[in-house]
């Protein structure tokens, strides 16, 4: 019981320091709301300019396409209503797969601003525009290639490396409370790339650059105390374009459908690989509890 | 470390081939024109008889596993002629990213004021004093020179103030939003101060 104090008195510690995104100073405002007035309630029938491009082999111009719907008929979110004009319109396409904002797959630009549709609900505008995520290329409709963002993320080695490799399953490294707590913020990307595809430094480099996603990840490895490969990450990063290209413009946190913070791991992280600031030792011995029977020690005890 | 050479490897090698592709991470393979199934590759197994290769309808047939040739992605895009989606013309701008484009301009600018006053005092044969005599000269009234005071001394205004933002991130301070939204401002107001400063001078 006093462990389960401690332990939310801790996460509340640690979770007031983490930096939850605002888009304003104007939300901070901690004065009495004054009476607004009554606002004329927004006309349901709304008009959704969507980017439309058939595909490389019918030999037409991206354009966009208008559609008339009324949002009283449809969820009161974005993927929603392109389910809807996916019913008028058949030949509408886009991704999308869990519907709660865990899988990524629903990232479009809306309105200007990168979101995933399926948790962002739709504006109270009477005009709403959805284009693809800005400079990638384009499949079809809202389909973009995404391939150079996954093989970046895949170059920092997003996996556990330890010195003495042993058999998955076979162990359990130990990670103390504190070390545990440094990961959040950081293991909830959906690595959707709204950040990556709002960031003017990705536009322009974005085969070279790693981009807020993958540079968020790489982090994550690397300040997990359980990871032995600190040297080798931070090494591998250590040029003019991996990390480096970020000019901390900040639109990866104003993009991020989580509310991580990108940019201010980002600027920790070039802390880190110029030697500024060294990765603390872990708190405890990661293994501790590495008694070596595994599964198999489990199963015979039951 | 490439792949080429594992394409016959026996079963129980696939580990260590994966375990080296693990730490090198290297896709490249032979260039062979990968589109899908439009590439007709030999089968290992099939029955041949008089020269002709027979291939039974329901026959199972092995292949080795041949990595997909990872094409350069502009290059792959660009062949498929593939249009990229828009983006400065759509993106809506953000304080922090027009602050930060500011930050860039007035940078040049400022350079561009360095530039020039070290290649005038470099180079021109009569000093930057003529100069200065000359637009003396041109006489021209209070509030004129008051503005053009202000547009030459604000680039450098809006620089210094940013830049000490900048130098914030990279120690680390004043990374949570609503505190780059709050610097943003603030630089801004300053900025305009100093530039007024200037113009009074």
């Amino acid at each position: 019981m006093l462990s389960k104090i401690l332990l939310h008195k801790r996460i509340k510690q640690l979770t007031s320091k983490i930096c939850i995104r605002q888009h304003s100073a104007k939300e901070n405002d901690k004065k009495p709301a004054l009476p607004k007035p009554a606002k004329k309630p927004i006309d349901p029938r709304r008009v959704f300019k969507i980017y439309r491009f058939p595909g490389i082999l019918c030999k037409e111009e991206p354009k966009l396409q208008s559609y008339e719907l009324d949002v009283s008929k449809c969820g009161p979110m974005l993927l929603d209503a392109l389910i809807k004009l996916k019913d008028m319109d058949p030949t509408l396409t886009f991704r999308r797969s869990c519907r709660e904002g865990i899988c990524g797959s629903c990232a479009m630009n809306l309105q200007g601003h990168n979101c995933l549709a399926c948790i962002t609900q739709i504006p109270a505008q009477k005009t709403i525009t959805i284009y693809p995520l800005p400079h990638m290329y384009v499949i079809r409709d809202l389909v973009v290639d995404m391939t150079h963002f996954f093989e970046g993320y895949k170059s920092i080695r997003p996996y556990l490396i330890r010195k003495n490799e042993r058999p998955l399953g076979q162990v359990q490294y130990a990670q103390s409370l504190d070390d545990s707590l440094k990961l959040v913020g950081l293991y909830e990307c959906v690595l959707c790339s709204c950040c990556s595809t709002a960031c003017p430094s990705y536009w322009w480099n974005g085969r070279r650059f790693l981009g807020p996603a993958t540079l968020l990840q790489a982090y994550r490895w690397i300040i997990d105390s359980r990871d032995e490969d600190t040297e080798q990450r931070l090494k591998d990063l250590r040029d003019d374009f991996k990390a480096f290209r970020c000019h901390t413009i900040m639109n990866c946190t104003l993009a991020c459908p989580k509310g991580l913070h990108p940019g201010m791991f980002i600027a920790k992280l070039k802390r880190l690989i110029s030697g500024i600031d060294k990765k603390p030792p872990p708190e405890m011995d990661t293994l501790k509890y590495a008694s070596g029977a595994g599964l198999d020690g489990c199963a015979k005890k039951c | 470390m490439t792949i080429n050479n594992m394409f016959y490897l026996p079963s129980n090698s696939r580990l260590i081939g994966l375990t080296i592709i693990r730490r090198f991470c290297d896709y490249r393979s032979s260039p062979m024109q990968i589109y899908g199934n439009m590439m007709k590759v030999p089968l290992l197994a099939s029955k041949t008889v008089a020269g002709e290769i027979l291939r039974h309808k329901h026959q199972v047939t092995y292949k080795p596993y041949v990595k997909p040739y990872y094409r350069d992605h502009d290059s792959k895009n660009m062949t498929l002629k593939r249009p990229m989606s828009p983006h400065l013309t759509i993106y809506a701008p953000t304080v922090p990213a027009m602050t930060s484009i500011t930050q860039r301009i007035t940078g040049t600018i400022t350079t561009v004021y360095a530039l020039l006053l070290a290649g005038g005092t470099l180079f021109l044969s009569n000093g930057i004093e003529s100069y200065v005599s000359a637009i003396q000269s041109l006489d021209l009234s209070r509030p004129s020179i008051f503005v053009i005071k202000f547009i030459l001394g604000a680039p450098f205004a809006y620089h210094y103030f940013c830049g000490i933002r900048y130098c914030a991130w990279n120690a680390g301070k004043w990374l949570a939003m609503k505190d780059v939204y709050a610097t943003a401002y603030k630089s801004v107001v300053l900025a305009a101060i100093v530039a007024l400063f200037f113009a009074i001078l």
